[in-house]
């Protein structure tokens, strides 16, 4: 049976990315819905309650299982279409996402959704790719290749150091569109001193 | 983190005018990359400001602005400072006239300002720059997006390599005339190169320098799209004269292309043996950086000489972009020089 949450924000995602760049891929949504999870770990909600897992693949890029088998389901009740690796939400996929935003149930993640999405305000979709690789969860499936579970016990207490360091340098934010760019020019500093040390150990 | 927090500046603006603040820096960071693609910011060399009034009120110095219902109307610029202002209909007034102090304004509007490829916002009594991780972009909202490789490199031959653009490539020059490269440019071209894609293409695709092909074939970058078995291996080389001294050149010309090309297949070769079922393309990028008449003390250089390989087209034998279903035809990058 389909994960409701994960049903939810494959076509979430995909509506906000089709009204962005006219497509969406299957990368940029595990993406957003990973930092989406993130954000909402950052306001104190159990990783449990994200209502699915991630692994980290050695690309260090987020996956999850239970988000990728939603597509087939989503694509045979015409709410979107796949082409090539490209997705994009159908008239009818758009008037059924705008009933289940209407939900209660969904308030909540569509607002940590909304904020992983508006990263696109600030950066570039390939500097969000970048900089989420260095996320403590993600960071080592970079650096020592090979897929892992994300959200495990010592990646989420790294985790909780960062988000510490961002309560501590912001003080009081109301939206939260401030740490998670606080958070991800962070983030983007550590991408770039990984390219350095990949630079220096390169070949001359 | 706590340095950087000072220069976050949506935490200046929520601190400033709270959510109305940052309502209208959404707004903003709406308008801002898409008035960039049909303004590009550093041909400009006067002022860009942007703003968003808290309650919607047109400001006074705007009152003989040009009302504009979408950016495709918009008049076209002098080269004086331009001012928009967005309003709540989705219209915004554009003016090349009006005289408006971003500090002044900062009291009542979320302001933004593009100047010499510095980028601030203004809200209340505050202020904050713009960090733009873009080495090759005048503005973090100018940068690109691309689903198609080849047309990433294009762009990156055309915007980035041409007039050396890329803060990252100048390194790859020994003056700033751009006449000589310092010795071993590559791993700088490549560094630049392959930050230019991870910022660029979307999709489900990762960009990594100086990938392993086989046990003897190091690549200089590998594009791996993610859940598909597409990957695409980039080689570069340069053309052109390096030198550490002023005595000594190493001079790289056409047959060094042609390596470079056979280099590639040999790679691909390799690439279809480890991995059979990865359907896999070939980049060449030539860095061609050749210059008439340069000796080890060449410190200037008239057009002539400057632009001398600018229309030469190298001739590959053989031609494995039409041989090859895998190989694509090979991008040669003229990098103009700074000519007396």
């Amino acid at each position: 049976m389909a994960n409701a949450s994960a049903s939810f924000d494959f076509l979430f995602i995909t509506g906000k990315l089709c009204a962005r760049f006219g497509t969406a891929t299957f990368g940029e949504i595990h993406l957003f819905s990973y930092l989406g999870c993130l954000l909402s770990l950052f306001r104190g909600q159990p990783a449990a309650d994200w209502g699915y897992s991630f692994a980290g693949l050695d690309s260090g890029s987020p996956f999850s299982a239970e988000l990728q088998a939603a597509c087939p389901d989503l694509e045979l009740a015409g709410l979107i279409l796949g082409e090539a690796g490209s997705i994009a939400i159908t008239p009818e996929g758009e008037k059924e996402l705008e009933f289940l935003s209407g939900l209660q149930h969904f308030g909540p993640r569509k607002s940590y959704l909304t904020t992983a999405l508006e990263s696109l305000l600030s950066f570039p979709v390939g500097m969000v790719r970048n900089a989420l690789s260095m996320e403590p969860g993600l960071r080592p499936a970079l650096k020592v290749g090979g897929s892992r579970p994300l959200l495990e016990e010592t990646a989420l207490g790294q985790l909780h150091e960062h988000f510490e360091a961002l309560h501590s340098a912001l003080g009081e934010c109301h939206d939260l569109l401030v740490p998670s760019s606080l958070w991800l020019t962070y983030l983007l500093e550590l991408a770039k001193e990984h390219d350095a040390d990949v630079m220096r150990h390169s070949k001359t | 983190m706590r340095e950087l927090a000072a220069a976050v500046y949506s935490r200046m603006v929520e601190a400033s005018h709270g959510e109305r603040g940052t309502r209208a820096l959404r707004a903003l960071l709406e308008f801002v990359p898409a008035f960039y693609r049909h303004v590009a910011p550093e041909t400009r060399r006067a002022r860009i400001l942007v703003l968003k009034h808290l309650e919607d009120a047109p400001l006074g110095a705007l009152n003989a602005a040009v009302q504009c219902s979408s950016l495709s109307h918009m008049p076209v610029f002098s080269d004086d400072e331009v001012v928009v202002q967005l309003l709540q209909s989705g219209q915004f007034l554009v003016s090349q006239t009006a005289d408006i102090d971003p500090v002044q304004v900062a009291q009542d509007c979320v302001v933004y300002t593009y100047e010499n490829r510095t980028e601030m916002f203004y809200a209340g009594s505050a202020s904050s720059p713009v960090i733009n991780p873009a080495e090759g972009y005048a503005s973090v909202f100018a940068i690109p997006t691309f689903d198609d490789l080849k047309l990433a490199l294009n762009e990156y031959r055309d915007k980035q390599a041409r007039r050396t653009s890329c803060r990252i490539l100048t390194e790859a020059w020994k003056g700033q005339k751009r006449i000589i490269f310092r010795a071993g440019p590559e791993p700088t071209m490549r560094n630049s190169l392959a930050q230019f894609l991870k910022a660029c293409l979307r999709g489900n695709v990762e960009v990594r320098p100086e990938q392993v092909v086989d046990d003897s074939h190091p690549v200089d970058i590998k594009v791996t799209w993610f859940m598909s078995n597409r990957l695409a291996l980039i080689e570069i080389k340069w053309l052109g004269a390096s030198g550490k001294s002023t005595r000594t050149l190493v001079r790289h010309g056409d047959s060094r292309a042609r390596d470079g090309a056979k280099q590639l297949a040999d790679y691909l070769d390799g690439n279809a043996v480890q991995a059979p079922r990865q359907e896999t393309r070939g980049y060449l990028v030539v860095f061609d950086g050749r210059r008439g008449r340069v000796k080890p003390w060449t410190r200037r250089i008239n057009h002539a000489d400057g632009f001398k390989y600018e229309r030469a087209e190298i001739v590959f034998v053989p031609k494995y972009h039409e041989t090859r279903s895998d190989f694509e035809v090979p991008i040669r990058m003229f990098m103009e020089p700074v000519c007396d």
